[in-house]
């Protein structure tokens, strides 16, 4: 598609000017000088003929497949491919709507030579979802800038960017640790620590017969080691409207962050042995009360069920349910001993009134906060001191609250959010975390 | 934070579509100050050339005055720009500086360019063209050629210029007191009789004791008193105001009464009750009392002037009080310090009598505001375009110069070349706006810039060039009067060969 631009028409009103105030003061000076405008003129119009322009154009993506917030390399190159020179070339990439740009820029404006490349490089933040790049727009101008040509080259090399949950974390036949759980228990049976040794009973382990006792008093005796089990974690993702905000245009919302940190723990959790259950808060969903529940339960099909119950909570976009309902529901339903790990932005004092319920029934729990709340207004400072207030108040139940800031690599935040009781050999966790 | 003073920039304005790219601007700016520069400071201005019968040593200090006019001309337009950009701001201080660098600049420009228009209309064109391509630079550099920046700043302009008459009155009353009040005294030296000495004393107490009272009300003396002490320092200052309340009255009482027996010859009496009077009164009038009496009063006044500006510059941006009370005490100031700054920027060559000075700077505000809101109407009216308002009125001036260059009498190709620079001054800019407009401000893009400006300069300088050579051709060739009629008819006829391009130029769409 070409165009003219309008840029040189007040140029014969100069030269007419020229002429009239030339003529009226008789001065041969200003009527040359008449000519310069029409000299313009007419070097724009000799110059707008179109020309064959040949681009090749390639883009890489990486990583093409990320998790959310995480942020994306792109690098856009543009070669002449023609044996003429382009005089005037403006690329734009088209960034998908739903990401932002937080470095670079995907805008460029060049002079190239032929067989010369332009590189744009630039950087976004994922978003959940799979999001297309269009092909980018490229505009070039002739050598007087009056004729305006738009092309939208072919792309070769990556054409889209990937955003899963669990994009990061690897299947759990990977991680190799198929243990029962790793928890300790003061209770004797199979394990790592010592615990004590009893009289042999038919059907023991030979593996676990205290051979240096025979050998000195010619009794067969067995080792119990101190039992290792499973630990029950609930994780409660908090999907309530006011949750679904992010720190920009672009950003990815707190449920997203909060379902992305889930889908890594559940990872963790299912290939250390523990059962895992989900809770949807703020969603309508099949469950008692509105909930999308999953009971505690282990394995590689608890995983795949609990990713898409998150994947569901970052796709909500309905109303408000009873979410005072659906806690009460949830002590209903989370089993005996199970530790509760919440994850919310603390935008509101709902999540804290929750933890502080669950504490006082007895449960372990875990808060760990997605910051979204940028601090460069007045009202986004007061809104950050009053979320660390509220993480200071899940803090003071016992719960172990972790805030996750901006910049921090999930692994680290989960680390120290779990940061495990359990790392103290022979003791069940009795507050805050438990679950390494 | 700015090492002096407000930032004539702001990071807030970066990657918006305000101005054009940052290259093409310094290459539009440059040509059209080389220029300037150019034309201002070689000899053939003011009738000056080469070959003429002049010595040449007259013309070093020539070119000197005329680099000392440059250097005027441009700190005039330098100001007026940093002026217009400050008064966009909100802060108080921002204001402030913004109508001491705008309203004095301004009013001198204007004054001096209409002066120059009448007496020399030639180079009335030449220098206005010039300053308003420079203003019309400066303000694009700063992003406020639009109606929306102008409009306030004409707006603060008015009220400073009220502020500017308000407090002149005031220093004309002041000043009318102290000269009544010297012509009743007696001169200098000489020492006042009991009568007068009285009169005076009175009026130094009432003026002293108003100030320390003044001062009094804007010090933060509670604030700065222990939470403890606070009770009784605020007993003490109730009883502090209600005896300097009853002492103003009291004088004011005094001298109500006083001034009318003095005229009465009542005086005569007291003196006879009371005769040390004679020797005690005209002791009130001398130094020491006087001093005393005022000193207190105008330190606490000073001091309380001091902590109000404090208060003033620290407490939090209040727009509209602050768009209020800057023009107030920008007029205080320009009333006070820089009517002879202000006489001294106005650019009017030979003696101008004074009076002719200080009619210019009565009414250069008013001309001023009244060339603001023609500009602000032939935006309104898409006379000139709002975006590209700075290159369009740049182009406009350089146009205006090269004619005012032509009158004046300056070679043709130094006219021929201002043209060109008119040209290229609107290509690179409006080029640069169309980048920013597509690309913003973030992306690279000083190669593709560079690239366009250099084919525009080249394509200039062979029209000179060319230009040049044809004119002496056609003063060699043909008489003046033969060739002018010729060129003449050869624009017109190119004028008419280009009708049929109107169309193709005008409906295309926009860039």
């Amino acid at each position: 598609m070409s165009r003219q631009s309008t840029r040189w028409r007040a140029t014969v009103a100069a030269a007419t000017l020229f002429a009239a105030a030339g003529l009226v003061a008789r001065s041969g000076a200003l009527l040359l000088a008449a000519i310069v405008p029409l000299v313009y003129l007419a070097y724009s119009l000799v110059t707008s003929g179109p020309g064959s322009v040949s681009l090749s154009v390639t883009r890489h993506v990486e990583p093409e497949l990320s998790p959310p917030g995480t942020p994306v390399h792109v690098t856009l190159e543009v070669t002449n491919e023609g044996d003429r020179p382009v005089s005037d070339l403006r690329v734009v990439d088209a960034v998908p709507a739903d990401l932002a740009v937080t470095r670079g820029s995907p805008r460029t404006g060049v002079a190239l030579e032929p067989g010369a490349t332009t590189t744009i490089e630039y950087v976004l933040v994922a978003r959940r979802g799979v999001h297309e790049f269009e092909p980018p727009r490229v505009r070039v101008r002739s050598l007087g800038g009056t004729s305006v040509t738009t092309l939208r080259p072919t792309v070769s090399g990556d054409t889209q960017l990937v955003c899963r949950l669990d994009a990061d974390a690897p299947p759990i036949d990977d991680q190799g640790a198929q243990f029962v759980g790793d928890l300790t228990t003061d209770e004797p049976g199979e394990g790592l620590t010592f615990h004590s040794t009893r009289e042999y009973r038919r059907g023991d382990d030979a593996r676990r017969i205290d051979w240096r006792t025979y050998a000195k008093t010619g009794e067969l005796t067995t080792i119990d080691y101190e039992r290792r089990r499973a630990a029950s974690v609930v994780l409660v993702v908090d999907a309530r409207r006011i949750s679904r905000v992010s720190a920009g245009p672009g950003q990815p919302t707190a449920v997203e962050l909060s379902a992305y940190a889930a889908t890594h723990a559940v990872t963790d959790f299912v290939a250390s042995g523990h059962d895992i259950g989900v809770a949807v808060i703020g969603a309508d969903g099949p469950g008692p009360a509105g909930l999308h529940w999953l009971a505690p339960e282990s394995g590689d099909g608890q995983r795949s069920r609990a990713i898409d119950y998150f994947r569901t909570a970052t796709e909500v976009t309905g109303g408000a349910p009873d979410t005072d309902r659906q806690l009460a529901e949830l002590l209903d339903l989370v089993p005996p001993g199970a530790q509760l790990a919440l994850f919310s932005p603390l935008l509101d004092d709902l999540p804290v009134e929750a933890v502080q319920a669950w504490r006082s029934q007895g449960y372990p729990a875990v808060v760990l906060s997605p910051d979204v709340v940028t601090d460069n207004t007045v009202g986004g400072q007061f809104e950050q001191v009053q979320r660390y207030t509220r993480l200071a108040r899940c803090q003071a139940t016992g719960a172990r609250a972790t805030d996750w800031r901006r910049g921090t690599p999930l692994p680290m935040a989960l680390a120290y959010a779990f940061a495990a009781d359990a790392r103290l050999p022979s003791q069940r966790p009795t507050g805050a975390g438990g679950v390494p | 934070m700015a090492l002096f003073g407000p930032r004539l920039d702001r990071p807030s304005a970066l990657g918006d579509e305000g101005r054009p790219r940052a290259t093409s601007l310094t290459i539009a700016s440059l040509l059209v100050f080389g220029l300037f520069v150019v034309a201002t400071t070689c000899p053939w201005n003011y009738g000056l050339r080469f070959g003429d019968g002049l010595v040449p040593s007259l013309i070093v200090p020539t070119c000197a005055r005329l680099g000392r006019l440059t250097l005027a001309f441009g700190t005039v337009t330098g100001l007026l720009t940093a002026g217009l950009a400050l008064l966009t701001r909100e802060r108080f201080v921002s204001l402030f500086v913004g109508q001491i660098c705008f309203l004095p600049a301004g009013a001198a420009l204007v004054a001096g360019l209409t002066g120059l228009l009448v007496t020399s209309p030639a180079y009335g064109i030449f220098f206005g063209g010039f300053a308003v391509a420079l203003v019309a630079l400066g303000s694009t550099w700063t992003d406020t050629t639009s109606g929306s920046a102008v409009r306030p700043a004409l707006f603060q302009e008015g009220l400073t210029y009220l502020s500017m008459v308000g407090w002149g009155i005031v220093a004309l009353v002041l000043g009318g007191a102290a000269l009544l009040v010297r012509a009743v005294v007696g001169p200098a030296g000489s020492s006042p009789g009991p009568n007068a000495a009285l009169s005076t004393f009175l009026v130094v107490v009432f003026v002293g004791v108003l100030s320390f009272r003044l001062g009094l009300r804007w010090l933060p003396i509670r604030q700065l008193t222990p939470r403890n002490r606070r009770g009784t320092v605020d007993r003490r200052l109730g009883q502090l105001r209600l005896a300097t309340t009853v002492v103003l009255i009291g004088t004011l009482v005094a001298v109500l009464c006083v001034l009318p027996a003095w005229f009465l010859g009542w005086f005569d009496a007291v003196y006879a009750l009371f005769p040390p009077a004679r020797v005690l009164f005209p002791v009130l009038a001398t130094p020491i009392p006087i001093v005393a009496v005022l000193g207190v009063g105008v330190v606490t006044l000073a001091l309380g002037l001091v902590a109000l500006t404090l208060r003033r510059l620290t407490r939090p941006v209040d727009t509209t009080a602050n768009r209020l009370l800057a023009p107030v005490a920008a007029g205080l100031v320009l009333v006070l310090g820089f009517l002879p700054f202000a006489l001294s920027l106005i650019p009017v060559p030979g003696s101008v009598p004074p009076i002719v000075l200080v009619a210019f700077l009565v009414l250069g505000p008013i001309a001023l505001y009244l060339l603001g809101w023609t500009v602000v109407a032939a935006q309104y009216l898409s006379i000139v375009p709002e975006r590209a308002g700075g290159p369009a009125l740049a182009a406009g001036g350089m146009v205006l110069a090269t004619i005012g260059a032509a009158l004046t009498g300056v070679p043709t190709p130094l006219v021929i070349a201002t043209a060109v620079v008119a040209m290229v001054v609107w290509d690179v800019s409006s080029f640069g706006l169309g980048v920013t407009a597509e690309l913003g401000h973030l992306p690279e893009t000083r190669r593709l810039e560079l690239f366009h400006a250099v084919v525009a300069i080249a394509l200039g300088a062979a029209a000179v060039l060319s230009l040049s050579l044809l004119d002496v051709v056609r003063t060699s060739l043909a008489g003046e009067v033969a060739a002018t009629v010729a060129a003449a008819l050869a624009v017109f006829g190119v004028l008419v060969l280009l009708t049929p391009l109107r169309g193709y130029v005008a409906g295309e769409g926009r860039d």
